[in-house]
């Protein structure tokens, strides 16, 4: 049985979504089991969760905030950057 | 499978600069440092097509590029701007974080499941304006973490802080957005 320490150390090491199968499931039913660690745990897995969902949305939809678009001035001066670099 | 063509790199503002600056704006949080980094890593890639070995999309090939270049962003803004006041990011509760790793007392329950949330594109944009509010350290070790999957051992380096201090600030971080989240998750 996993403790506290062990699954407090092994989720802020990494994400519980690339845990073994074992350690999956070990620490999921210790999250399950210990209030202390349950509510707090909970709240990083789900961040992580939402994050897991938020990285596959950039590749596909490539969902962001409103105003995060590159204008048009911007990508004439990255464009004549461009151009000077392979003149030079 | 056939090594993949480099395209022209006239093109790459068209066909990449978009993705490029998104996924700088998603760790940097500052429009002006995401076009900086992108203009960079188009820059770096030039100079760098000769290694190109085609075993990945340019697509891909740029991104990685631009990685290295968004974390060389933050180790210079950490060394511009030191982190003041690191007694701030000590554990509240010593005792509770000897003995159960949790730096600090959990928080209430979530007012919403966030797993019903996850695939609604309004909630995504929700959950992109919170994180445009984390700020400094937090913002900093959140999009090292938990968007770049880099280990504790790392970012403590770039940040030049201990393992306790970056522990308080991501649980700081994920408090904050969580209380951002269900505020206007709720109202929308």
């Amino acid at each position: 049985m996993w403790t506290c320490k062990q699954v407090a150390k092994s989720l802020e090491k990494q994400r519980l979504s690339k845990f073994p199968l074992v350690r999956r499931i070990g620490t999921k039913l210790h999250i399950k089991l210990c209030v202390v660690c349950g509510k707090y745990h909970n709240d990083m897995v789900m961040m992580q969760e939402c994050v897991d969902c938020l990285l596959e949305n950039e590749e596909t939809a490539g969902t962001g905030a409103r105003n995060e678009k590159l204008s048009t001035t911007a990508k004439e001066e990255l464009k004549e950057a461009i151009r000077q670099t392979q003149g030079s | 499978m056939p090594a993949k063509k480099p395209t022209d790199p006239e093109d790459w503002v068209d066909m990449y600069g978009e993705y490029l600056f998104k996924y700088a704006c998603l760790r940097l949080r500052n429009p002006d440092a995401a076009k900086d980094v992108v203009q960079e890593t188009l820059l770096a890639g030039i100079k760098g097509l000769d290694r190109f070995d085609g075993r990945v999309d340019v697509k891909y090939w740029l991104r990685g590029i631009l990685r290295n270049k968004v974390v060389d962003y933050i180790r210079k803004a950490v060394r511009e701007t030191p982190i003041e006041n690191i007694e701030d990011f000590e554990p509240s509760s010593p005792f509770l974080m000897k003995h159960s790793g949790i730096p600090t007392r959990a928080g209430g329950d979530w007012e919403f499941d966030p797993r019903r949330a996850y695939s609604n594109k309004e909630f995504m944009e929700i959950f992109h304006a919170c994180l445009s509010k984390l700020r400094g350290p937090q913002q900093q070790a959140f999009a090292l973490r938990e968007l770049e999957g880099m280990k504790t051992e790392e970012i403590c380096k770039l940040l030049e802080i201990e393992p306790n201090n970056l522990w308080v600030m991501l649980h700081r971080a994920r408090a904050q957005l969580k209380e951002c989240l269900e505020l206007n998750w709720k109202q929308s």
